[in-house]
């Protein structure tokens, strides 16, 4: 359980206190509502360089980084298909210059130029060092489009070619930031040794005077239900060939999601789990072997990626791990079996709250899905899923016809 | 609530202060058997981490892969449980071991629930004292790390890292080991077996708990790692030839499709124990060892050409070094070289303003201070101060001290300690797309 307190101000910013005294460093977590999903398909990447921007200057600052560091502070920021997220530490006594620049540059940015001009090279250079200058770093620029062929998830956070990210224009990133980032867009959540009454009266002195704006609320198109199997088959210059396995699946919040993660866990969570004890020990056929979702908010995907052993071909290994999801599909789980999984995902759960940083980041999460209060509630989600449903889902999931196959031929 | 008074945005809002670090040192327990067993009851959560380290890194090994396999394979079967039992019961229970091995220490690590742990201490003394590495657990892993090895080796940033240690620490010494393809070839299981014999032993070890272990707990752990630990009592032996003289100069790699080049600079350094350790911790911040810091400003911030270059202080038992790290535009692969060079000539030429030299000493106060949030991570914290006999009273120590240098400290110790002369360079990349580099 993490206690925590919330409100909401006048101008729509909800704010969430958890207290925990056992640490001298306060975490800052602001999450905004905007994230690749809500791109659109021609200036695909603008997100994610957006973020970057958010460090060039205020309107009242012109540089984030230097004052927090005087204040002994530390931050970064990351953005995904959902959501852009930015968050901070630093020690418990300077905590108000923290509200300082986290309002000012929600109140306005300063916009500029140079700013723009440099952050489009770094992000290229960002989509060079991770997708490109190592081998499989375009699996995923090459399996979302296979999967969603009409949802915005069909692109990656990075952008889908550097091209989009290059054209940026700064009218464009005007008008990113008026649509959402707004206080009634955002998040705030704190954590460490505080008092709820005092973050109140700080986030109404810093953000209470920030128009609420308003914002662009997307309707994302629903991905249309697959019909039929797809493949995508690449040479590439890589030492070991590789499968990567995709479905759709559950969004976020509704109860299959659950049911659904287990089902991942189940396959390969730990040594002791099936494709690793199957596949990786028994039969020598992959060196690297792993099912998991995504965990997007709208639906998303289950993932099967592995690496094969020299010797084996993209058909063996598919054939295996058809065994092993038909195994799902016709018969129940043990009692243990899904108890250990449930037992891991209770654990997880503590271990999650080792840090101020994370507890501030898993409330503004859950508060985005939802509702904060949904992450003391998660054990039992995971708990009510039963032997049944976990069989149920299986065949839903991986039915005839919903599969999508990348496979990485190595080529010498 | 108060009605909002619309606050002066163009100050900070208030003064930086910064509290004293004091952190407890842990409880310490000498048991039968010599084990130093560290004791940090810290933090809100029922969970427990314990640390086994062992003076078991890659220098003692005599055939290459060996400490590592070790380490990594101890969890693969014992005399009384199978490599599948050992699985169940820790993913049943929720824990997680991790292992690692440096050049020097190997260590062994338990995460659990308070509530499991009375029943996974008994399993986890005995993977770390009775591991027989079976011949099948051995072979999958063989052929997975070498195939994991297959991958690095394609990625510029891998062959950077791997050939920089080399020049650093000199080839065929214990710190500069090389892994090549076929030394998956030549490791046996036989030689696990023997290196385990040998170092995993009490007097060669420590461990560490940390979190919130329960009465049982504590007295169990005492129980197994002392009295019940009776091996033959072995010390490592410190290897001759552990580092030779570095590389001086420039060093190109070609490498054909890369799409950016990886840039390492360096050169040996002054360990954790010298007077000149704070110095030099201040000024690799100030060039490379943050955000803010002049590298990331100068070559990210301001000219775009990487998405990240560092400098780091790495320090090893017997051995330390300066490095300065970055993949950069293929085609400004030199200019970005000269900008670097350029950064270490105004550190070592130009006074620091009041105001850099206090925002950087903030810096690493806070730095610090994030580096203690949570039990476990005090844990490791000990850890880095243990290895060099000290406690955590080094920390306070040098902090203190970092805060009162002076900009005239600053250009001093760049000047003795990152001599342009002194270093090493290395470029993974293709010269042929570098359009900035002046013909030959």
């Amino acid at each position: 359980m993490i206690k925590f307190d919330e409100t909401t101000l006048d101008n729509g910013l909800k704010v969430i206190v958890h207290q925990d005294k056992s640490t001298p460093i306060v975490a800052m977590n602001i999450i905004y509502k905007v994230g690749s999903r809500d791109e659109s398909p021609e200036k695909t990447g603008f997100a994610h360089l957006f973020e970057h921007l958010m460090f060039g200057g205020s309107v009242n600052i012109p540089k984030y980084d230097t004052p927090l560091q005087n204040a002994g502070g530390e931050n970064n920021a990351f953005t995904n298909n959902d959501f852009t997220d930015y968050y901070l530490t630093l020690p418990k006594s300077n905590l108000e210059t923290a509200f300082w620049l986290e309002s000012d540059r929600m109140l306005s940015l300063a916009f500029s130029e140079k700013s723009l001009e440099v952050q489009r090279q770094v992000v290229i250079e960002e989509f060079k060092q991770n997708y490109l200058n190592q081998p499989y770093g375009d699996a995923y620029l090459l399996l979302k489009p296979l999967v969603f062929k009409k949802h915005p998830y069909r692109w990656n956070t990075i952008g889908k070619e550097i091209s989009h990210i290059e054209n940026a224009t700064m009218e464009e990133v005007k008008d990113f930031y008026s649509r959402y980032y707004n206080p009634g867009n955002a998040i705030l959540s704190i954590a460490g040794n505080v008092d709820t009454d005092d973050i109140y009266k700080l986030s109404e002195k810093w953000f209470g005077g920030i128009k609420s704006g308003k914002t662009h609320k997307n309707i994302y198109d629903k991905e249309p239900p697959q019909l039929g199997d797809r493949e995508l088959i690449v040479e590439r210059k890589v030492p070991q060939s590789a499968v990567y396995f995709a479905w759709l699946m559950d969004e976020r919040k509704s109860p299959g999601f659950y049911t659904t993660d287990l089902i991942s866990d189940i396959l390969s969570s730990g040594n002791s789990s099936r494709l690793y004890n199957s596949l990786i020990k028994e039969r020598k056929m992959f060196s690297e072997l792993n099912a998991f979702v995504s965990g997007d908010i709208d639906n998303g995907l289950f993932i099967i990626s592995g690496k094969l052993i020299n010797g084996f071909s993209a058909n063996e290994a598919e054939a295996a791990i058809d065994e092993q999801l038909e195994e799902l599909k016709t018969s129940l789980v043990t009692d243990e079996e899904l108890e250990k999984v449930k037992n891991k995902i209770e654990a997880n759960l503590v271990f999650s709250r080792l840090s101020v940083l994370n507890k501030s980041m898993n409330l503004a999460y859950y508060e985005l899905l939802e509702d904060a209060l949904l992450l003391n509630k998660e054990r039992e989600n995971y708990a009510a899923v039963s032997k049944s449903d976990i069989r149920k889902k299986a065949k839903e999931l991986f039915a005839t016809g919903k599969k999508n196959k990348l496979v990485y031929i190595a080529k010498n | 609530m108060q009605k909002n008074i619309f606050p002066n945005r163009q100050i900070a809002p208030q003064d930086n202060n910064f509290d004293e670090l004091l952190f407890q040192n842990p409880q310490h327990e000498k048991l039968e058997n010599n084990l130093d067993l560290y004791l940090i009851e810290a933090g809100e959560e029922n969970v427990v981490r314990i640390d086994l380290v062992v003076n078991a890194g890659s220098i003692y090994q005599s055939k290459k892969l060996c400490a590592s396999f070790t380490n990594t394979l101890l969890k693969e079967g014992t005399k009384k449980l199978s490599s599948d039992r050992v699985a169940h019961m820790l993913d049943f229970h929720g824990a997680y071991l991790n292992t690692s091995v440096s050049k020097d220490m190997a260590v062994i690590s338990l995460f659990s629930l308070t509530k499991h742990l009375e029943r996974l201490l008994p399993l986890f003394k005995e993977i770390t004292t009775e591991a027989v590495f079976p011949p099948h657990e051995f072979e999958v892993h063989r052929d997975r790390s070498r195939q994991e090895f297959l991958i690095n080796s394609e990625k510029a940033r891998y062959i950077a890292n791997r050939e920089f240690n080399k020049l650093i620490f000199g080839k065929g010494t214990a710190y500069g080991q090389y892994l090549e393809t076929n030394d998956y070839d030549l490791i046996q299981h036989d030689d696990l077996i023997n290196f385990h014999r040998t170092y995993y032993s009490p007097r060669n070890s420590y461990l560490i708990v940390s979190g919130k272990p329960d009465k049982n707990s504590k007295k169990l752990v005492a129980d197994l790692f002392g009295s019940s630990w009776p091996q033959p009592d072995y010390i490592s032996l410190t290897p001759n030839n552990i580092t030779s003289v570095s590389f001086k100069g420039e060093m190109m790699i070609e490498k054909d499709d890369s799409s950016q080049s990886a840039i390492r600079m360096g050169k040996r350094a002054v360990g954790k124990l010298h007077p000149d350790y704070p110095k030099l911790l201040l000024a690799n911040t100030v060039l490379g060892g943050y955000f803010g810091s002049r590298l990331m400003t100068n070559l990210r911030e301001d000219k775009g050409m990487t998405y990240g270059i560092h400098s780091y202080m790495s320090h090893f038992k017997h051995a330390s070094y300066f490095s300065i790290a970055a993949e950069v535009k293929i085609e400004q692969t030199s200019a970005a070289i000269a900008e670097i060079k350029k950064e270490i000539g105004v550190l070592q030429n130009d006074k620091i303003s009041d105001d850099e030299l206090e925002l950087v000493k903030n810096y690493i106060y806070g730095n610090f201070l994030k580096n203690f949030d949570g039990p476990f991570a005090l844990a490791e914290m000990f850890r880095s101060v243990r290895d060099i006999g000290k406690d955590f009273g080094f920390f306070n120590k040098n902090l203190s001290e970092i805060m009162t240098l002076t900009a005239d400290d600053l250009l001093t110790t760049a000047q003795k300690h990152l001599d342009m002369n002194d270093m090493c360079s290395l470029v993974v990349g293709n010269k042929l797309y570098d359009k900035t580099r002046k013909s030959e």
